[in-house]
């Protein structure tokens, strides 16, 4: 893999740069930026364990990052709201399609940000500029926000502070549990669209 | 956190048949990534082990090394020409380069000591 170098590249620079690097990487990854965020805050948790960094400056870092990250792709998804809605104004059908987005999205939105932050994470930009597009207040993607990302922090960074010498073994494991929960949420989501529509008796049955 | 289900959902998306038929493929499509992520998880788990399989590399600082492969401190201070407990924050390699000495042969006395430290544990 191409990213194997530019790990290793960036492992180089985490006792260096210490926590800066660590929001820097967090919050790059939260723009959906390719880098190795859970990695990164289990090398940080383990050079803490060691004595190198302070525990409590890579957490505060980490969150940081995350948050500004998160806060971007929710002001980048606010500003395309206003153009996206003159494109949705020329199609009713488009129209009625979003608004049935944003209604499911909005219903849900605190569980939504809170679980794309820490057990869905690669969702997580996404979500974001959905958030932002579809209207969203501040306060509930704040509070799935702020809930969400302490978690992310304190579950990568604790690991790596506990279990120092396996951030290799535990970068691959929680690499593979992630992705395997994003690939079930998403067919989870395709098939519940698919069934609720193949119910008798709902409208639009042509 | 959890929607009511007992409502009618509001929300329905007006799909096409082209749209259900991208859904379906979707949907076929996760859930076969999410078999190989279920696949990768158990060789993860059962193959690979909680070992500490990375060899010693040069972004590494001495506590790390410590750390994580369980070595004493004295014993890497000394590998690396440096008091023990000291170098915080500063990696194998800038600690090699400020002696002037090959990483390489840094990395190999640690690797050395680190076998020889193995087989006591």
């Amino acid at each position: 893999m191409t990213s194997a170098s530019l790990t290793e590249w960036l492992l180089q620079l985490v006792p260096v740069l210490g926590p800066w690097l660590v929001g820097a990487i967090t919050f790059a990854s939260c723009l959906a930026l390719p880098v190795p965020a859970s990695l990164a805050m289990l090398v940080a948790g383990a050079f803490a364990a060691a004595g190198d960094l302070s525990l409590p400056l890579v957490l505060f870092a980490a969150f940081s990052g995350a948050i500004m990250g998160d806060a971007v792709g929710f002001s980048a998804g606010r500003l395309a709201h206003l153009g996206l809605a003159r494109h949705l104004a020329r199609s009713p059908r488009r129209e009625r399609a979003y608004a049935a987005a944003s209604a499911r999205l909005k219903a849900r939105a605190i569980g939504t940000v809170f679980l794309t932050r820490w057990l869905l994470s690669p969702l997580g930009p996404w979500v974001n500029l959905a958030a932002g597009a579809t209207g969203i207040g501040w306060a509930p993607f704040a509070l799935g926000v702020l809930g969400g990302e302490v978690l992310w922090v304190v579950i990568y960074v604790g690991l790596g502070w506990v279990f120092a010498a396996q951030v290799d073994w535990l970068a691959s494991l929680m690499g593979n549990l992630v992705g395997l929960a994003v690939a079930l949420a998403v067919a989870a989501l395709a098939l519940r669209l698919l069934w609720q529509r193949a119910r008798p008796g709902h409208r639009h049955a042509g | 956190m959890s929607p009511p289900r007992t409502r009618r959902p509001r929300w329905a998306l007006p799909l096409s048949r082209r749209t259900r038929l991208a859904l379906r493929v979707l949907a076929g499509l996760a859930l076969g990534i999410a078999l190989l992520f279920a696949l990768r998880l158990v060789l993860v788990v059962t193959l690979w082990g909680p070992a500490a399989e990375r060899p010693i590399q040069g972004w590494m600082t001495p506590r790390y090394v410590v750390r994580s492969y369980d070595l004493p401190p004295e014993a890497v201070a000394e590998v690396l020409g440096i008091e023990p407990g000291s170098a915080a924050g500063q990696s194998i390699e800038s600690l090699a380069r400020a002696q002037d000495r090959p990483l390489i042969d840094v990395l190999r006395a640690l690797d050395a000591l680190r076998a020889a430290q193995a087989p006591q544990q």
